[in-house]
Formats: structure tokens, sequence, C-alpha cells
């Protein structure tokens, strides 16, 4: 597991200045795990972190529309994380469930 | 600076070429807005175009790149950096679901409903036809010893308004777990539930055990004597101290189990220590040892590479 502290953070993502970081914890934009210590960051908050830098720096998103941004790229990747479940409990069922669900999805006229 | 210097080329020339790379990044975000992985996730097409389009932009805005690429000592294809793990990768794997959107599945059909309705995580959720709302959850990050880890520990978290939550770590927690400490989030608002804690335990390495699954690792020093002649040697485990029997001629490398001194498995029961032999000579060369074997190895041959593989 790596786990680092706001400065390593920093360290990590060149274009981003403290300032920012603080922006982005009070806005819950991204929710580092409490540690005894502060902040205890973890991979997946820093390409969280990383996606907002780039959203904000090359994308010209603005910090109003950043939490807008952030939630429906939240539905969608809960969303896919949900299919993915799907997948693998239809996967965990036999050949014939699957075809018959395959099949009543394919007959399904396009909504 | 402003447009007219496009037309004053001379000037543009000795000016910093701004124009240029305003266009140059003016194009990349274009590119970027269309291509980015963590807006088309699973199009590997565009996550393998977006990976070029940076190569390249990183390439055109730093002037040492750019100064070496027109020189031809960099091509574009070694401005390529190693796969890139971008958000949504962490985001559909991350264990502590901090980031799952809050909403209902119930509108999605009673599937959706069924299967999924139940785990929506805390949050805003709110309970149908009142403004009840349910605490939130709050992610705590706790360190703990090898020990602590495998004995089992009363530990605290701090909350970040003050005072604690106290939580047991079960025996044999391997790191990166998360417990979930029911009712110790957030308090709710009108009257509704508070939310969990998840308390996620990262395991610290100790300075002599190093856990494998179930079992502990141990490198035990030994003496040229204790690894002729054989002893019995105290050796650490997380239980306290026990004599390993080590037999006469034992070899650096040679590995000793303690059945059942490994880390507790969840359905009982234990794994069991290895320890791992290191003969370890004195720090100085000492002239009585170098004695007694040169002795021996006039009088007795011993070849230690006889079957070796490596012998070639």
């Amino acid at each position: 597991m790596i786990i680092m502290t706001k400065t390593q953070v920093l360290e990590r993502i060149g274009r981003l200045s403290a300032e920012r970081l603080e922006i982005c914890i009070t806005r819950t934009w991204v929710k580092p795990h409490q540690g005894e210590r502060g902040p205890a960051f973890d991979e997946t908050d820093l390409a969280r972190l990383q996606l907002i830098v780039e959203l904000t720096e090359d994308l010209e998103v603005n910090d109003e529309a950043v939490p807008v941004v952030l939630r429906l790229m939240d539905e969608l990747s809960t969303l896919r994380r949900r299919m993915k479940a799907l997948d693998a409990a239809l996967n965990a069922e036999g050949e014939d469930v699957r075809t018959a669900v395959i099949a009543r999805l394919q007959d399904r006229p396009k909504a | 600076m402003n447009n007219k210097t496009h037309s004053i080329p001379i000037i543009c020339s000795v000016l910093p070429k701004r124009p240029l790379r305003t266009r140059i990044k003016k194009a990349y975000r274009q590119l970027a807005k269309k291509l980015h992985p963590d807006l088309n996730p699973g199009d590997a097409a565009k996550a393998e175009q977006f990976g070029r389009v940076t190569a390249s932009y990183d390439l055109l805005s730093d002037p040492e790149k750019r100064r070496r690429f027109d020189a031809g000592e960099i091509d574009a294809n070694q401005q390529e950096r190693p796969e890139r793990q971008y958000y949504r990768t962490h985001a559909e794997a991350d264990p502590s679901a901090r980031y799952e959107f809050e909403g209902g599945y119930d509108d999605l059909g009673e599937f959706f409903s069924r299967a999924f309705g139940g785990r929506a995580s805390a949050g805003s959720r709110q309970e149908r036809g009142s403004m009840r709302m349910r605490g939130e959850d709050r992610h705590f990050h706790l360190q703990v010893s090898l020990i602590e880890a495998l004995s089992g520990a009363k530990k605290t978290v701090g909350l970040p308004e003050g005072g604690r939550i106290a939580l047991t770590i079960p025996a044999g927690i391997e790191d990166g777990k998360t417990l979930r400490l029911s009712g110790k989030g957030a308090p709710g608002v009108n009257g509704g539930p508070p939310g969990d804690a998840y308390v996620r335990v990262e395991v610290l390495p100790d300075a002599v055990f190093v856990r494998d699954g179930d079992d502990i690792l141990l490198d035990l020093p030994l003496g040229i004597d204790e690894a002729v002649l054989g002893a019995s040697v105290p050796v650490p485990t997380i239980d306290g101290r026990v004599n390993l029997k080590v037999p006469a001629s034992s070899s650096s490398g040679k590995v000793m189990r303690l059945k059942g001194k490994g880390a507790p498995k969840s359905g009982g029961g234990a794994g069991d220590m290895l320890v791992t032999l290191k003969i370890v000579l004195p720090p100085k060369p000492d002239p009585a040892l170098e004695e007694a074997l040169r002795a021996w190895q006039g009088e007795h041959g011993f070849d230690p590479r006889a079957g070796w593989k490596g012998g070639r």
C-alpha cells in the first residue's frame, strides 16, 4: 500500500500547488483517509488529483464546474463497476443462463 | 502580447515564441477534450492516441526537449512514457468506494434495485418522504506494527474535531484490510442514522519478521561452530521466545519450520514460521579458526560444488 502526505503528493504532481491541493480537500473534490498526522493519500487520491489538474489546466474546466464533472465521472465509474460485478455474477452462472440473458437483451427493441 | 505580433515576423523571431506556444496549447486542449481516457472509459484506441498527443505536447512545450528533437537527438517515440494509470482504473477498483456516487438504483428497475439498492454508499442518501438523512461515512487510515497485526491489538483513531474512536484489530489482519465500525461515522441529520467509520489498516514492516501469507519468515544468524556442531538457538516468535534445535552440519540457507508459529488464520489455527539459517563468520580473520580449518582441509576433502549445476 502506498500512502502519501500532502508534501509527497505535491512532489508527485508537479503542476499542483499547495493552495490548489487545499482547495481540492476543503471542497471535498478529493477525500483522503484521515491519518493520525493529517490526510493520508493513496494512489486513487493521487490519480484523482492528477485528473483534477488536467481538467482545470488542460481541459479548461472552471472551478464551479469541477464538482459537476467529478460527480458525473463518479456516477459513470460506479455504474461501470456495477456492470463488471454483474458480468462476473453472470459468468459464474451456467452457459444456458448467459445465453438466455443475451438472447433477451439482443431481442429487445432499442429504446 | 497581442495577436498583432503574428503579422510582424521580424519582431516575432526575437520575442519568446508565445503565439506558436499558444497555438500548440490550444491544439492540445482541443485534442485532450476529445481523447482524455477518463472521459472515454473503455476506449483503448483513444487512450493510445491521447498518450501520443501528450507525448508530442510535452516535446513541443519543453524548449530543451524541442531542441534535442530538432537536432535529431531524440525522436517522438522516445518521448512515450510507460503506460499511465488513469483515474478511472483506480476508481473502478478502489475498495474504499469513497468516490462512488450516492444515487439510488430503484429507478433502474426491480433487478438492479434488488441487486445494488442496499449497496449505495452512505452520505447524502435521502430517506423517502422526509428529510431524515444518514450521516456521512468517515474513512480513517491507521498504521499498526506487524506484531500488532499478528497478535491483535486495541487501538484508537483520532477524529478531526477531537475525540477518538476505539477499535479492536483482529489478530492476523493483513495489510490494506478495512474494518467497518457501524454507526461510528458522522451523526445523521434530522434524526437520521449515523454513518459508518471505515478504518483502513496499514501494516508497517518489521525489523526481523516478514509475513508471507500465513507464514512468517525469519533470518537467523548462526555461528560457524553452531552450524557445524549443531546448537539450540533461541528465536523470537510472535508469542515469545522458543529454542530452535539446529542439527549438526547445517548449511547456510537451510530453512527450518516452526509449526504453528506463523500468522493466525481466519478459520482458526496458524501458519508456520520459516527460519532461514545464515552462517555469520567473525568480523576479523581468526587465527585459531584458520588453523583448525587448514588442518581439516588437508585431511578431509569435501567439494561443496559436487553436483552443482553451476560448474560449467
